[in-house]
């Protein structure tokens, strides 16, 4: 298979070693929002159907799916035993309480026919691929634990959790596994945990790649383009576009991004029509504000501060829009509510996927890449990232 | 007001204690002052002495470390291919050398331009590349080893930072190296005081770098040291233009007065203690040398001749134990004489008394010998003796009475309250009869509305007689008369005696009532003391008006209205 990463070697160790290098919040699980996040939710939390690499869907929780006639009423047959880490048997109204807050306004309800049969209603028609996304993982939420109750092959909780290491036991429902250990780094060098001994890396340090190419017991796997970084400048108003052209942002894309990165494509429109909503009668703060974490990001502010006379010229007209104008960092928080505030001359995010939001013009994609000691495990790539897979039979 | 001795005492210690402590203070407060402001100088001017040395050091340093980086480019093939040979796949190199160029350095600004002026890589601005900026190197060739000052831009804003220049030649490519260290930098590097600040002093616009935050408003004024330190130039990084000026160092004040309040803080108070500290002292001297002069001064005060116990004793050897003996001495010497005064007083009293009572005696004895000598004149005449003898019958019992009455006072040696409704008229004929036995006469003029007169009769008598014998005393023997008158007066009673006889002169009348004082042969000079002392206590008044050779007249009143009858008669000791 294709989709296949590596395979577990003849002498495995007894753990799984899995080195991170951002920060990982239960909070927000099952829904990521760091390659981090992504790792680890993707080994605990199953959705209905999973996409493979190729983006074609497979069974996961649900082994059949059959729409109606126009993909607004779907019925899905559970797996044999399909049932929490705690034992509760997987139904429909449980279904629907874990996909609550997420994308339950599409949901509109879910209806169990008999024990491996539930039949899920949506406001307007999706395909199943709509059944992968991480928001429609099956989960369970308890009060005893931040981390929701899972279906997958390895139950996060208890003693386990740390701010330094969060280690996942087999549930032993299905299949033979090894304990996932997840050492958290945040900030870390990648190539410091390849040599520190972790078997799963996955970052979009491109030094990593350089590091690792030509050495033996590596294999690198190129995951899916998930990440587009986009420029907005809400504030300038409805019909303002930026006409960047398609070499500006292979520029972009060669020299400002670090890691992975190609040109993306897509409107020039970063003006927004904000529905009659007034803005605060107070000035533009000069400045491209991204969120401080993102090294992407951060280096494409700074590139298009540098070029604010240049390329910035005709989207910030007249000049005193550009004068003195800087890259400004702030924390995530931050950064969300002065985005949503729009008082600052521009933005520049990442969103997830490849297409972007409205009033928001795409500049470069990115995407992480996988690094896996050969032989330390089963791991195989989808469209949301690299899984772990028991040692043995699982389904 | 007089000065006390303890005060000239406090005073006096206090000049001369006190005024040369305030000069002390006051001089030695200007030499500390003095001495720390100018450390505080030579401080300022070693550090800016310092900030220049290590100014041109920096900027040598950077030239160095930029020599350095152009032979290092020079030789780094990576970079060779990616600036001359433009192979695409070194191009990321390229963009990342001069960050890596700019830390292993040690700068803060590094910019590496081709010939045209694009830069090729920007270690303060990774993402800066690209852009046509030829104007600072060119400026920055032009001044050569002068420090200058660039713009330098960032993502995050710009920032001040003295710049060099260096180039390395690649084949036919030339490029320039422009790199600086963060002006904030410098001056931490420049001097480790961080009250020093840096100002550059350009043609619009004044350029300040360091020092504290709090201190930050003084750079420049008036409340601040400011050094030059040298040559400084300012290069537009957008026109190339080069602005000339001077480089400043200023150090605050404040720090100096800070140190001066610090000297006031502690040398005023100990001054002020040192003042305490002296008219403290000075009370206590001055009390303790006051206090026993002042005792010796409150004994003395109690000295009297009934009070001579009063002693001085004192147990001091010094001055004042000298005086209190002496006191002591003198006070036992003052004792002995008091004894031996109150003894003559004694003597002289008893003989006062004594004269005085043969002065009333003679007086009493007077009219009873002028009757036994008018009956011995008659007694040859057993008809006119029984006649006479009725006649001054009156007279016998009378002076006796007076006689008895005299002794029963001298005996109680005070005279009895014998105020009494008084017939001065009857006391007048009584007296001129008793003095009419001799020769001459003594003529009687009674005014027959005469107001009763409360008085005591027997001094009243006393009075008239001393008098009328005083009166027929002055005739001497010869021709004359003596005149005996009472008076009505608005307030009371007069009653005159004159006579014609010799008179006295002024200093003789001005003598006359001074005690024993007296111009007869056999006179006691008592009469007319008497009789002023017994006008004074009946409450009149007595005048005596004479002329040599014509006579003399006494004039005694008595008041009778608001006559008071005083509550204990004054006596004579």
């Amino acid at each position: 298979l294709t989709c296949v990463v590596s395979e577990v070697g003849p002498d495995p160790a007894d753990t799984v070693r899995i080195a991170l290098t951002e920060a990982v919040s239960a909070t927000r699980a099952p829904v990521p929002s760091t390659d981090a996040e992504g790792l680890v939710f993707r080994q605990l939390y199953e959705p209905l159907v999973d996409l493979d690499c190729d983006g074609a869907p497979r069974a996961a929780l649900a082994v059949a799916w059959r729409p109606d006639a126009e993909g607004r009423r779907w019925t899905f047959s559970l797996r044999a035993g399909a049932a929490f880490w705690d034992g509760t048997p997987l139904d429909a109204d449980a279904l629907l309480a874990g996909w609550q807050g997420s994308d339950s306004t599409v949901v509109l309800e879910g209806v169990r026919a008999d024990e491996r049969t539930i039949t899920v209603y949506l406001t307007e028609p999706r395909p199943v691929e709509f059944f992968a996304r991480p928001a429609l993982r099956v989960v369970k939420r308890i009060r005893e634990s931040p981390w929701p109750v899972g279906t997958g092959p390895w139950w996060l909780g208890g003693a386990d959790t740390s701010a330094v290491m969060l280690v996942a036991q087999p549930t032993g429902l299905r299949g033979r596994a090894r304990p996932l250990a997840f050492a958290l780094r945040p900030g870390a060098d990648a190539r410091d945990l390849f040599d520190a001994g972790a078997d799963l890396v996955v970052t979009r340090d491109a030094r990593a790649r350089t590091y690792v190419d030509g050495r033996a017991g590596w294999v690198v796997a190129e995951l899916p383009w998930d990440r587009t970084y986009v420029l907005a400048s809400p504030a300038l108003g409805d019909g303002t576009s930026a006409d960047f052209t398609p070499e500006f942002r292979a520029g972009l894309a060669r020299d400002v991004v670090p890691g992975d990165a190609r040109a993306a494509t897509g409107s020039g429109a970063i003006g927004c029509d904000r529905l009659g909503t007034e803005l605060p009668d107070r000035p533009l703060q000069r400045r491209l504000v991204y969120p401080r974490q993102d090294a992407a990001a951060r280096a494409l502010a700074e590139r298009l501060v540098a070029r604010a006379d240049l390329e910035l010229a005709t989207i910030f007209a007249p000049p005193r829009l550009r004068g003195g104008l800087v890259a400004a960092g702030l924390p995530q928080a931050d950064f969300d509510a002065a985005r949503a505030a729009g008082m600052d001359l521009g933005y520049v995010y990442p969103t997830l996927g490849e297409g972007a939001p409205p009033c928001a013009t795409p500049l470069v994609q990115t995407r992480p890449l996988a690094f896996v000691r050969e032989g330390s495990a089963r791991v195989v790539r989808d469209t949301t990232g690299v899984r772990i897979l028991p040692d043995g039979p699982w389904r | 007001m007089a000065m006390t001795m303890r005060l000239r005492l406090l005073l006096g210690f206090l000049v001369v204690v006190a005024v040369p402590l305030v000069l002390f203070a006051a001089g030695a407060r200007h030499e500390v002052t003095r001495r720390v402001t100018d450390q505080y100088e030579r401080r300022a001017a070693a550090l800016a002495g310092v900030a220049r040395a290590e100014l041109e050091r920096q900027s040598e340093a950077v030239a160095g470390r930029l020599a350095a980086l152009a032979v290092g480019l020079a030789r780094d093939t990576r970079f060779r291919l990616a600036a001359v040979q433009r192979v695409a796949a070194e191009r990321p190199y390229l963009l990342d050398v001069a960050t890596d160029a700019m830390r292993l350095a040690g700068l803060s600004y590094l910019q590496i331009q081709d010939t045209t002026g694009r830069i090729l890589s920007s270690g303060h601005f990774r993402n800066e590349y690209d852009r046509l900026e030829p104007e600072v190197p060119a400026a920055l060739a032009r001044l050569g080893s002068v420090a200058a000052i660039v713009r330098a831009r960032t993502p995050d804003g710009p920032f001040l930072a003295f710049a060099r220049l260096d180039s390395l030649q690649l084949g036919t490519a030339r490029f320039t190296v422009v790199g600086g260290l963060h002006a904030d930098t410098l001056v931490q590097r420049l001097v480790g005081d961080p009250d020093l600040r840096l100002m550059l002093d350009l043609p619009d616009t004044l350029l300040s770098f360091g020092g504290s935050p709090a201190r930050a408003d003084s750079g420049g004024s008036a409340d601040a040291l400011v050094l030059d330190i040298g040559e400084v130039a300012s290069v537009s990084p957008l026109t190339g233009t080069v602005r000339m000026g001077r480089a400043r160092v200023s150090y605050p004040l404040e720090p100096l007065r800070v140190l001066r309040r610090g000297v006031d803080v502690w040398f005023l108070p100990a001054v002020a203690a040192a003042g305490a500290t002296a008219v403290l002292l000075a009370l206590a001297l001055s009390a303790l040398i006051s206090r026993p002069v002042r005792a010796l001064a409150e004994a003395a005060s109690r000295i009297d001749l009934d009070r001579a116990d009063v002693t001085f004793a004192s147990d001091r050897r010094d001055e004042i134990g000298v005086l209190a003996q002496l006191l002591q001495t003198m006070m036992g010497r003052l004792r002995g004489d008091a004894a031996r005064l109150r003894e003559a007083e004694r003597r002289a009293a008893i003989g006062d008394v004594a004269r005085q009572v043969n002065h009333d005696v003679k007086n009493g004895l007077t009219p009873v010998r002028n009757v036994f000598r008018h009956l011995d004149e008659v007694a040859a005449e057993p008809e006119k003796l029984a006649a006479v003898y009725a006649e001054r019958r009156g007279t016998i019992e009378s002076g006796v009475a007076y006689l008895e009455r005299l002794a029963g006072n001298y005996a109680r040696l005070a005279p009895t309250t014998g105020w009494q409704p008084c017939d001065v008229n009857g006391l007048a004929r009584d007296v001129a009869a008793g003095a009419a036995a001799d020769a001459t006469v003594v003529r009687f003029e009674p005014d027959d509305a005469l107001p009763a007169l409360r008085t005591d009769p027997l001094a009243l008598r006393r009075v008239m007689e001393n008098l009328v014998r005083n009166a027929l005393d002055s005739l001497d023997g010869g021709r004359g008369g003596v005149r005996l008158a009472t008076e009505a007066t608005p307030n009371g009673v007069r009653i005159r005696v004159s006579d014609t006889g010799r008179g006295m002169t002024r200093e003789e009348l001005d003598r006359a009532f001074e005690p024993f004082y007296t111009t007869k042969p056999s006179g006691s000079g008592l009469g007319l003391p008497i009789v002023r002392r017994l006008v004074a206590d009946l409450g009149g008044t007595f005048r005596v008006t004479s002329e040599p050779g014509r006579g003399t007249e006494a004039v005694v009143e008595f008041p009778v209205a608001g006559t008071t009858v005083p509550a204990t008669l004054p006596v004579r000791r």
